[in-house]
């Protein structure tokens, strides 16, 4: 048991066995040690190493970078609240086919209508104080969102759910800007449809499932961003530690008396 | 009482000692046997903080011996000892 015990001090970190090995393999031949004293030799071994090395310093010192840094984004990033709404169009055929034609050549919301509503609601005032008008209007259109998907349900397969969405930095500007988008969409689609030679048939249905909502909680910053962030940050800042240890610290020690 | 430096600073306040006697001594008046890497544990926390220092000697058998802030640490952390045993007691009396 002495035997299999005093290879135990191999598990120390090397630096410790330097200061103490010696005097421990003493106690060690004098206190004939148990199976339990082996245990308490692995775990004290183990916390030495735990406290002690630099890497697990380095990688807790990254760790708690991560952490502020996630939380640094969480609690700064501004906030995003996104407001939707969605209809279905019935029947699809024709006329769905004009309204997707018309989303794909994006012409619900014109720069002129988004100039008037983006003054009338006093949107986006910071940036219009420091950008051209146009890209103010770019800026907002990336913020809208408009876009279907195929609905399937018993007797109108070929139905489709459309969803107008606005994000901004304020929940019940968003909703209101969204409710004058989906008039504005709405609008639009009859006014598209009545220009065409010959019209397409205006739906008989054109069934609205939510009006836009209040949005009660930001989409951005989300929680997964931020903790990716900060892990990104943890490493860069454990990688920058990790080098100007090596550079600058001799390998710990323990001090001779 | 099972913090270990605390039972090391008591065991060295007597004089100094090697591990295995500090061991014998913490198991003859704490009735508790500290394990090699428990002891040594403490022995290095306690040198690092300068409360224990080695004693020069040509044996393998290190010995080690308390110093002056480690008596003033010892008595600190043994009068809040002293308060909590004398409460507990009292408590129990009136229980």
């Amino acid at each position: 048991m002495k035997h299999a015990v005093r290879v135990l001090i191999w598990l120390y970190p090397s630096s410790w066995r330097k200061r103490y090995g010696s005097e421990f393999e003493a106690l060690l031949e004098d206190a004939t040690p148990s199976l339990s004293d082996a245990f308490d030799i692995a775990w004290g071994a183990l916390k030495m190493r735990i406290t002690r090395s630099l890497s697990t310093k380095i990688i807790g010192a990254g760790l708690a970078v991560t952490v502020i840094v996630a939380t640094l984004v969480f609690v700064t990033a501004p906030k995003r609240y996104r407001s939707e709404a969605f209809f279905n169009a019935r029947p699809s055929g024709q006329f769905t086919a004009h309204v997707v034609e018309a989303l794909k050549g994006n012409v619900f919301f014109n720069r002129e209508f988004l100039s008037s509503l983006m003054l009338k609601r006093n949107l986006y005032p910071r940036e219009r104080s420091r950008m051209p008008l146009d890209a103010v209007i770019d800026e907002m259109k990336q913020n809208i969102r408009v876009y279907y998907s195929p609905t399937v349900s018993a007797g109108s397969e070929d139905k489709l759910k459309f969803v107008v969405a606005f994000e901004y930095s304020d929940a019940r500007v968003a909703q209101e800007v969204n409710e004058e988008l989906v008039s504005q969409f709405l609008g639009a689609i009859v006014d598209s449809a009545l220009v065409d030679s010959p019209p397409p048939p205006i739906p008989t249905n054109f069934q609205i499932l939510d009006p836009a909502t209040l949005p009660l909680k930001p989409v951005a910053p989300s929680l997964a961003r931020s903790s990716a962030i900060g892990l990104f940050g943890g490493l860069l800042s454990s990688l920058a530690l990790a080098i100007l240890a090596k550079l600058h610290h001799p390998p710990s020690t323990f001090a001779n008396g | 009482m099972s913090d270990p430096t605390l039972l090391v600073l008591s065991s060295l306040a007597s004089g100094e000692k090697h591990g295995y006697a500090m061991m014998a001594d913490i198991e003859r008046f704490a009735g508790l046997r500290l394990g090699p890497g428990t002891l040594y544990g403490a022995i290095t926390r306690l040198e690092e903080r300068g409360w224990i220092r080695r004693v020069d000697s040509e044996d393998r058998r290190q010995p080690y011996a308390i110093t002056p802030a480690g008596r003033e640490e010892l008595r600190r952390q043994l009068g809040n000892l002293d308060r909590v045993v004398r409460v507990g007691l009292r408590r129990l009396r009136n229980a």
